[in-house]
């Protein structure tokens, strides 16, 4: 244990330093001459903010390196709803995820800026700041900051480069502004797309839905359902033996209206696990039986008397 | 980039190398407790998916999903203390039951810093307590056995599902498998607690093993030695029904330490 422990810290040492030293060249390296690209002239104190999240909700739990400021969320709002995150400057996140439809587009699938459809429907951002196992239909972005860097770059959605998103940010008028106020970086030529999805994520982390109708008479019983409300809620929910299970709480449950866990609805219909056009969930997995398995969508901010607030 | 500041930055990386290279030994007063759980089915290993005779008309059985909730594993000393050594874990044999190497091995709970001593008994809980089962799964954080990911938490009936045990049944021995059969179980009342004569002899500085083994056919034997009627009650979920009491009556024997 002493021999390999010492082996151990001799490599560090030597990985550490070379790690250093790359860094302090690079550091050291003037970027090429750029006359307005300095932009420490420009106030950079971050505003903290906090959600206001509903007492039935869970923790909003944020990434530590990514905490909600006033000024990252507003970034974040902004490039959500830039079509310049397109390749023909049409489309922006907002184009599929429509705050009238619960952020989403109510379509089966989604028309990308080519053209094309989708190979899936655009997923609710109601609530998605409590998503903590995985985003998208199959789980394969773990964090709102990994899944916002796929659909710019999906050739059936954005299809754009970020390289050249960068470009257009940096080239912009008041992106670099933006980014320092929220992210204090010293040079416009420091925008990156990892600055613009924590931006993104920060306002995605806002969306939350608690003031839709179902909210108010199931769970802050602020009123009287009517008949055929609470028939519905006893449906899905099986609270009164005597009405049949519907049996949608398994995975519509809880105070999010999901569990944002994996399930197969039986929708499709297959000889065996294997015999699934699309995978979902198992493809991620790489386990068989996730096959034909898909993140449950909440059903929170469905009623076009839903609001959104933060 | 001065010299100074690289010397500091390596002392700093020894010194964080070196703390990464510490082990967490137990000291000469505590050891550790690893408990390996096991699924099996009549004796053997229980491996999702695999067909396993069902003592009932000729029929058979394939699982998908076999979970529970283990709580309050406790050691009991001679003056019958208890050392508690979890809250609440899930044993989720679905994931790692796939395949029988992995079915062999089991699920293995690692319990550091028992105090050194011989614990004439060992007790586990199946299911959470009253206490426990009060609270909702928006109190727990993600990745917590019971928060709302976790998926397991009746609504309507205001309690943690405690196990879950599902698949396909062959009813009458023709090998098609197109009976689904669910039977979750929870609600207050149904917590079970079942205490071993196991002793077990926790010494400082080192690993104590101790397995667990749950067997799924004993959950579904009747108390006249009849297996339950899959065909006639292949689902239940509702606090009460007799296929619930049934099973989480029968933790009590199905469990067994090897």
């Amino acid at each position: 244990m002493h021999f390999l422990c010492s082996r151990a810290i001799a490599l560090s040492v030597s990985v550490g330093l070379a790690v250093l030293l790359l860094g302090s060249c690079e550091r050291d390296d003037p970027k090429p001459d750029c006359m307005d690209c300095d932009l420490t002239g420009i106030p950079y104190s971050p505003t903290p903010h906090s959600v206001l999240i509903p007492a039935d909700f869970p923790q909003l739990e944020i990434p530590a390196d990514n905490p909600l400021t006033v000024e990252g969320i507003a970034l974040g709002r902004r490039l959500f709803y830039d079509p310049r995150l397109s390749a023909d400057s049409t489309m922006s996140c907002a184009s599929c995820h429509l705050p009238e439809f619960g952020f989403t587009d109510g379509k089966a699938f989604s028309l990308g800026v080519d053209g094309l459809l989708g190979k899936r429907s655009s997923m609710s951002l109601a609530n998605i700041g409590f998503a903590y196992h995985g985003l998208f239909w199959d789980g394969r972005a773990a964090t709102l900051e990994d899944q916002a860097l796929m659909p710019v770059e999906d050739p059936l959605e954005l299809h754009e480069d970020w390289a050249n998103v960068v470009d257009k940010l940096i080239r912009s008028a008041e992106y670099p502004t933006w980014f320092r106020q929220a992210f204090g970086i010293k040079d416009k030529r420091d925008i990156t797309k990892e600055l613009a999805v924590k931006a993104i994520a920060q306002f995605e982390r806002t969306l939350i839905s608690a003031n839709s109708r179902y909210d108010a008479l199931f769970i802050r019983f602020e009123d009287f359902p009517t008949e055929e409300e609470q028939l519905g809620y006893d449906l899905f929910f099986d609270f009164e033996p005597s009405v049949p299970d519907a049996e949608c709480g398994h995975c519509h449950g809880s105070v999010l209206l999901t569990t944002n866990n994996y399930f197969n609805n039986a929708i499709d219909s297959v000889g065996n696990l294997n015999e699934f056009a699309d995978p979902g969930r198992g493809k991620v997995t790489g386990n068989y039986l996730d096959n034909g398995r898909f993140r449950a969508p909440t059903f929170a901010q469905r009623g076009a008397d839903s609001s959104v607030y933060a | 980039m001065t010299m100074r500041s690289i010397t500091i930055a390596i002392l700093a990386l020894v010194l964080m190398t070196g703390a990464s290279c510490e082990k967490k030994n137990d000291g000469p007063s505590s050891g550790t407790l690893e408990l390996r759980c096991k699924a099996t089915f009549g004796g053997e290993d229980l491996i999702i998916g695999k067909a396993f005779a069902y003592p009932l008309n000729n029929s058979a059985l394939k699982f998908y999903l076999v979970d529970y909730l283990l709580s309050n594993v406790r050691l009991v000393d001679g003056q019958g203390k208890d050392y508690v050594l979890n809250e609440v874990d899930i044993i989720d044999f679905s994931q790692t039951n796939t395949d029988p190497a992995k079915a062999a091995a089991g699920i293995t709970l690692r319990f550091e810093g028992i105090p050194v001593g011989t614990y004439p008994s060992l007790v586990v809980g199946v299911g959470v307590d009253t206490v426990v089962n009060r609270t909702k799964p928006q109190d727990y954080p993600s990745g917590h056995p019971l928060s709302i990911g976790a998926n397991r938490y009746w609504d309507a009936w205001s309690s943690f599902i405690f196990t879950k045990t599902q698949g396909l049944a062959d009813i009458n021995g023709t090998g098609v498998f197109s009976l689904p059969f669910s039977y979750h179980t929870g609600g207050d009342g149904l917590y079970r607690e079942i205490t071993f004569q196991h002793s077990t002899v926790i010494k400082g500085g080192q690993v104590t093993t101790a397995g667990l083994d749950l067997d799924v056919r004993a959950l579904l034997q009747q108390q006249d030695g009849n297996y339950w009627d899959i065909e006639a009650q292949p689902n239940a979920h509702t606090p009460g029904e007799p296929a619930m009491l049934l099973i989480m009556d029968n933790y009590q024997h199905a469990f067994s330490m090897f």
